[in-house]
C-alpha cells in the first residue's frame, strides 16, 4: 500500500524535476497526441508519426510512473479517475487534458492523504486504502454511466 | 504535376501475397483528377501509397521533386490526404477537429490565423455553425464535411480525397464539387478525387484515370475521352447508356448488369 510518509524534500524534488521534464516533451506534443486519440489512419494521415509519439510516450510513462512507485509505492485509482474526471470538463485536447488532469490526480491525492489522518484519531491509514474507498465507487459509477449511454 | 512511376504493391496476408499493383505509371495534370474504378480496383491503395502510408516500390513525383522517402512532417506540408475510413466517436468539437488539419504548423498556442483558416474553411463548406458542437454529436454527413475541412484547411500543393461524397446529400455533393473546382482554379492546388458517381467526375473533373479491377490503367483523359459505353461494360459490367448535354459533358444512365445477361 502507497503512502505519502515516505515521502521526503529531496525525493519530491527528484520526482517534481522528472514530471516537469516529461510535462515539457509531452506539451510540445499535445497536438500530436490529439490526434492520436482518433485512429491511427487519421493521425498518420494529419502527418503524425505515430510509431515514433507512441514509444515517446511509453517511454515517459514509464519513467514517470517508476519515479512516483519508487518513492511512494504504488498509490492505486489516480489514472482511473483523474482523467476522466478531466475528460468530462475540457474534452481530450490534450493541451488542456494533459495539465488538468495531473492537477486533479495530485489533489485528489493530496484530499486522500488528509483523509487517511482524519478517519482514526492518532493513526494514519495507508493511502492506497482510502483511494479505493473512493476509487471503487467512481470506477463503478463510470462503468455503469458508460453502460447506459450504449 | 504528380507522377507516379513504377509503383509496385501487393498486400501480404499469412501466407499469401495479393498484388495490386505491378510497375504502374500515372501522371496526374493540374487541376482536378478523379480517380475511378470498381471496387478493389486499388483506387485507395493508390492515394495511400502515394501520400506514403503504404510501403510500395517504385516512386512519386511531385514538380520533379521525389517525394516517396520525404520525411511524414515535411510530405504532409507538401500534401493533404482524406482517408476513406469513418470515425464515428471523438469528444473533440468540430473547431478543435479542423484545427488538427493544420497539425504542421500548430503551436501551443493557436494564431488568429489558425483560427481564420479554420472558420474560413468552414464558412466554405457552410458548416460554420457547428464549430462549436462536440463532433461525436453529428450525424455522419456533417462528420464527413468536418474531415474534407479538415483536409482542406491547409493549402498544400496537393490533395488526395478517398470518396469524399460518400454520405453526403445532393446538395453537399454539388457544393463540395464546385468548391474543389474553385480552388483548383483560384490556388492552383492539384486535387486528385476518388470517386464512384461517374456522372459527378464528368461533370467536374479536368482530368479521368480509370482503373481495371486488376489495378491496370484502362484508360486516362478527359472525360470525354473516357467515359464511353465500352468503359462502363468493360471496366464496371454494366451497360449504360450516354448521352452529352448541350456542352458536350458526357452523362450516363445504367441500365443492366452485365451478370444478369449471362
Amino acid at each position: 500500500m502507497g503512502s505519502l510518509l515516505k515521502s521526503t524534500w529531496p525525493k519530491f524534488l527528484i520526482v517534481a524535476a522528472a514530471l516537469v521534464f516529461c510535462f515539457i516533451i509531452l506539451s510540445r506534443n499535445a497536438w500530436k497526441l490529439t490526434a492520436m486519440t482518433l485512429d491511427d489512419t487519421k493521425a498518420r494521415s494529419l502527418g503524425v508519426n505515430t510509431h515514433s509519439v507512441r514509444r515517446m510516450v511509453i517511454i515517459l510513462t514509464s519513467l514517470l510512473t517508476s519515479f512516483a512507485v519508487c518513492f511512494v509505492s504504488s498509490v492505486g485509482f489516480v489514472g482511473i479517475i483523474a482523467p476522466h474526471v478531466a475528460r468530462q470538463l475540457v474534452g481530450e485536447e490534450q493541451r488542456f487534458f494533459l495539465p488538468l488532469s495531473g492537477l486533479i490526480g495530485a489533489v485528489v491525492v493530496s484530499l486522500a492523504f488528509v483523509a487517511s489522518k482524519l478517519v482514526i484519531p492518532g493513526v494514519v491509514l495507508p493511502i492506497g486504502i482510502v483511494r479505493a474507498v473512493i476509487g471503487i465507487p467512481v470506477f463503478l459509477a463510470i462503468i455503469f454511466g458508460r453502460m447506459r449511454r450504449l | 504535376m504528380l507522377t507516379v512511376k513504377k509503383l509496385s504493391f501487393s498486400y501480404h496476408c499469412t501466407k499469401k501475397t495479393h498484388p495490386v499493383f505491378k510497375e504502374l505509371d500515372i501522371t496526374f495534370s493540374s487541376g482536378l483528377n478523379a480517380l475511378l474504378g470498381p471496387n478493389g480496383a486499388g483506387k485507395s491503395t493508390l492515394l495511400k501509397c502515394i501520400f506514403g502510408l503504404l510501403r510500395c516500390s517504385g516512386a512519386v513525383f511531385c514538380g520533379g521533386r521525389n517525394i516517396t522517402r520525404m520525411k511524414t512532417n515535411d510530405k504532409t506540408k507538401l500534401m493533404s490526404y482524406l482517408p476513406q475510413m469513418d470515425i464515428e466517436m471523438s469528444s473533440l468539437t468540430v473547431l478543435e477537429m479542423v484545427l488538427l488539419g493544420r497539425l504542421p504548423e500548430l503551436g501551443r498556442r493557436v494564431s488568429d490565423e489558425d483560427l481564420k483558416n479554420v472558420m474560413d474553411t468552414l464558412d466554405a463548406l457552410n458548416i460554420a455553425q457547428l464549430a462549436s458542437r462536440s463532433f461525436g454529436e453529428l450525424s455522419g454527413g456533417q462528420k464527413k464535411l468536418v474531415f474534407i475541412a479538415q483536409t482542406l484547411v491547409r493549402e498544400p500543393e496537393i490533395i488526395l480525397l478517398d470518396e469524399p461524397v460518400n454520405s453526403l446529400d445532393l446538395q453537399k455533393q454539388l457544393e463540395l464539387c464546385l468548391l474543389l473546382r474553385r480552388i483548383t482554379e483560384e490556388k492552383g492546388i492539384k486535387i486528385v478525387v476518388v470517386l464512384h458517381d461517374i456522372n459527378l467526375a464528368a461533370r467536374f473533373a479536368d482530368h479521368i484515370v480509370v482503373l481495371d479491377e486488376n489495378g491496370r490503367i484502362y484508360s486516362a483523359g478527359t472525360p470525354h475521352e473516357v467515359i464511353s459505353e465500352t468503359m462502363l461494360r468493360e471496366v464496371y459490367g454494366v451497360e449504360a447508356s450516354l448521352n452529352h448535354d448541350e456542352n458536350g459533358i458526357p452523362s450516363i444512365s445504367p441500365i443492366r448488369s452485365v451478370r444478369d445477361q449471362a
